[in-house]
């Protein structure tokens, strides 16, 4: 009571109150023994420690409110009531708990009545408990030990330069455990680099070895094997096993293998232990020509063929000093025989292919149709070939007999040099149309044929130009169609109006007709390269 | 088209690298080890040979087959400024018979690698993978028993994402931030250029091991 009383009229001195009540407490003395006890439980019950820490709280507390009252400008009554009552209760609470206590030690005059009369002077008294006297003493004498006899300025620097000394020892024991700490990796976030930096030669060799694994990774280098590396993998690993197998037994790779005699490197003719190693082999083996290979080895660019033409465009300088005509039709006609030859080397080298499982199963059944359609055809050419020789021969008879200038051995060749003009002229558009319609089945005549009539078109002469391009319709009327449209072309040279003109024009008609032939045929060659994927046919050459 | 860096990483700090991954994706790393056939076509296919990659990835069961292939990089002032490259690629599955089947369309074997390793899928804008693998030549024709790495101090870490040609951008920017989280260990970079180590890398997987081994 004593205590609210002193802290409700002056708030600035409620601090005090409280502490002069907490530290009346342990001042107040009680001398007599049976109370000691009750002290030594009172005491504990005190808890002085609490008593301070909430005494101060509140104490800030209240201080804080009233600073409120200055910086705070909008704080409303209300809250600040609030905040007061806060403080009153826990005020209460403080003082209820030390309330009981307080009678043994605090000194009020409300309180003075007979009984405590007797200990009185020794509540009042100030002086500390006998045992903390007792502490008190043994402290002192424990420091002051060596120097309770000396002056005091010296006492003070000897017990200065003591506490000296303990504060080193305590830094030097932080500092043994931090480094510890470190070197231990206990604890600290902050780990030191332990490794010593890289230096020139190790960051070249590392720089080496990136660029080493980026091109590897990125292009490939560094892992090609080379040739002579390459050689049969005595077991595959399980996935490529599975990959590498085929449904007939691997043998698909073994023929194509086989019929591919050119150019097979000879290590895989020697182990044909496993399809599937051969397979990989040939995967392997960039010598293995693509699958149509040209056993007759015809150019496909007529570049070296054309300055075997008479009058060809490319071969100008060349042809000029060739010799007579007659040279150039025992030329032209054999050039008409190798071209039969490989015509039908050709459609022969088609069957072996096809026979085999392994490559073109697409347009097996196609490309073997026109197969049958290009050997009519051949068939029905030479049968022609007879029947325009015979005609051509008493044409010849005609014309000799009514010019009569030639002599008879002139003659002779001249008109099997004509036969065989007419033959090669009929043949080749034909052997060029099977050519195109053969390889070009998979592709599309029409393509093809949109290709050949601006080229036609374009470098004839007017006669030989539209000659050509009868012949040229013709012959893709005949790749298309077959067999019915074949009489047209020997009709056409067998025309008497042709014929006629060709005898009153002279050889060079011919010789252009020739020319222009061999043009277009030169010119069918590279248009028929760049439509034809692998199963190419190379047209005819002359 | 996708969006791809790559960087390396001494194997040393590869532990320390799995580490970071791991608790920036959350999910479980995934094992890689992928043979890498590279097919090259022939001279009957066209004027310029084409490339294509048959990869068959040998991690799991069965065997899966994979068709890659890998077209120009997208060219141009913007494409240089992105931190990323952006290349056109595609991929397919594909059965296993598709070797035999390159094969007859005339495409020879130009060379062979195995990559083993493991992967983490991200999920930050786009799906980005972050794979780090050593990259084995093989010595001998498809023996990936005796695969050896071409660099055995080294190992390679590509962050790839695949974009369409609307959003690569921010896709090329989502892979760019998830390259800078990993910029203690290692720099990444755009296929082809080169970057060296980073010199924290020790001490940055030191500490990520070091933690990693505390917990109980």
């Amino acid at each position: 009571m004593a205590a609210v009383g002193a802290a409700g009229p002056a708030l600035g001195g409620a601090g005090q109150a409280p502490v002069a009540g907490a530290a009346g407490g342990p001042g107040g003395v009680s001398a007599a023994p049976p109370q000691k006890s009750e002290m030594s439980t009172m005491l504990q019950q005190l808890n002085l420690e609490s008593i301070r820490t909430r005494s101060h709280d509140l104490f800030t507390e209240i201080s804080s409110i009233i600073q409120s009252f200055q910086t705070v400008p909008h704080n409303t009554w209300p809250e600040v009531l609030g905040q007061f009552s806060m403080v009153n209760v826990r005020l209460l609470k403080l003082v209820e708990d030390i309330k009981q206590i307080l009678k043994m030690f605090v000194v009020h005059p409300k309180n003075v009545n007979a009984e405590i009369a007797a200990i009185l002077p020794v509540m009042l008294s100030s002086k500390l408990l006998p045992e903390m006297e007792q502490e008190e003493a043994a402290l002192k004498e424990q420091i002051l030990a060596g120097v309770s006899n000396l002056p005091i300025q010296l006492q003070t620097e000897k017990l200065q330069k003591q506490i000296g000394m303990v504060n080193k020892a305590c830094e030097i024991a932080e500092k043994a455990l931090t480094d510890t700490r470190k070197i231990y990796g206990l604890g600290s976030r902050q780990i030191p680099v332990l490794n010593p930096p890289l230096d020139k030669a190790q960051v070249a060799k590392i720089a080496e070895q990136e660029k080493l694994l980026r091109s590897a990774v990125n292009v490939g280098e560094g892992l090609r094997l080379l040739p002579n590396e390459r050689q049969q993998p005595v077991s595959l690993p399980q996935h490529l096993v599975e990959a590498l197998q085929s449904s007939d037994g691997g043998s698909s790779y073994q023929n194509t293998g086989a019929s591919k005699g050119v150019a097979l490197q000879p290590s895989v003719t020697a182990h044909v232990s496993t399809p599937q190693q051969v397979a990989a082999a040939q995967i392997l083996n960039r010598n293995v020509p693509s699958p149509v290979p040209m056993l007759g080895s015809t150019p496909l660019d007529g570049t070296t063929a054309s300055p075997m033409f008479a009058n060809s465009p490319r071969s100008g300088n060349t042809i000029m000093a060739e010799a007579s005509p007659q040279q150039q039709q025992q030329s032209i006609l054999q050039r008409q025989k190798v071209q039969q030859m490989q015509k039908q080397q050709q459609l022969q080298q088609q069957q072996q292919q096809l026979r085999q499982p392994g490559t073109a199963q697409i347009g097996q059944a196609h490309f073997q149709q026109l197969q049958h359609q290009a050997q009519l055809q051949l068939q029905a050419q030479e049968r022609h070939h007879l029947q325009l020789q015979l005609q051509q021969q008493r044409l010849q008879h005609q014309q000799q007999l009514q010019s009569g200038s030639l002599q008879p051995g002139q003659q002779l060749q001249q008109s099997l040099g004509q036969n065989h003009l007419a033959q090669s002229g009929q043949l080749k558009p034909h052997l060029g149309s099977i050519g195109a319609s053969a390889a070009g089945g998979l592709f599309g005549n029409a393509q093809i044929s949109s290709n050949m009539m601006p080229n036609a078109g374009a470098n004839m002469q007017p006669q030989a130009a539209m000659l050509q391009q009868r012949l040229h319709l013709s012959a893709v009327g005949m790749g298309a169609t077959g067999q019915p449209q074949r009489t047209l072309p020997s009709q056409l040279l067998t025309d008497p109006r042709t014929q006629s003109a060709a005898a009153n024009l002279g050889l060079p008609l011919q010789q252009q007709l020739v020319g222009g032939q061999s043009n277009f045929n030169s010119m069918l060659n590279p248009n028929q390269t760049i439509n034809f994927g692998q199963q190419r046919q190379p047209p005819p050459q002359q | 088209m996708e969006c791809i860096m790559q960087g390396i990483i001494e194997t040393q700090h590869v532990e320390g690298l799995a580490v970071l991954l791991q608790g920036l994706c959350g999910s479980q790393r995934q094992a890689v080890k992928i043979h890498d056939l590279c097919l090259k076509s022939g001279p009957n296919l066209g004027q310029v040979p084409s490339e294509m990659h048959l990869m068959c990835d040998l991690s799991h069961q069965e065997p899966r087959w994979i068709v890659r292939h890998v077209g120009g990089a997208m060219r141009g002032a913007g494409a240089e400024q992105m931190p990323a490259l952006v290349r056109s690629v595609l991929n397919c599955r594909i059965s296993n018979n598709a070797l035999r089947f390159f094969h007859s369309l005339g495409y020879k074997l130009d060379h062979e690698l195995l990559q083993t390793g493991f992967k983490f899928q991200f999920h930050k804008v786009v799906p980005i993978t972050v794979s780090v693998t050593s990259v084995c030549k093989i010595p001998k024709l498809h023996m990936i028993e005796e695969a050896v790495p071409i660099t055995p101090g080294l190992q390679l870490v590509e962050v790839s994402a695949s974009t369409s040609g609307d959003n690569y951008t921010e896709v090329a920017a989502a892979v760019s931030g998830l390259a800078e989280q990993l910029a203690p260990l290692l720099h990444l970079s755009k296929p082809g250029v080169l970057t060296g180590v980073v010199p924290t890398a020790s001490a940055a997987a030191s500490s990520l091991t070091s933690r990693a081994t505390k917990v109980p």
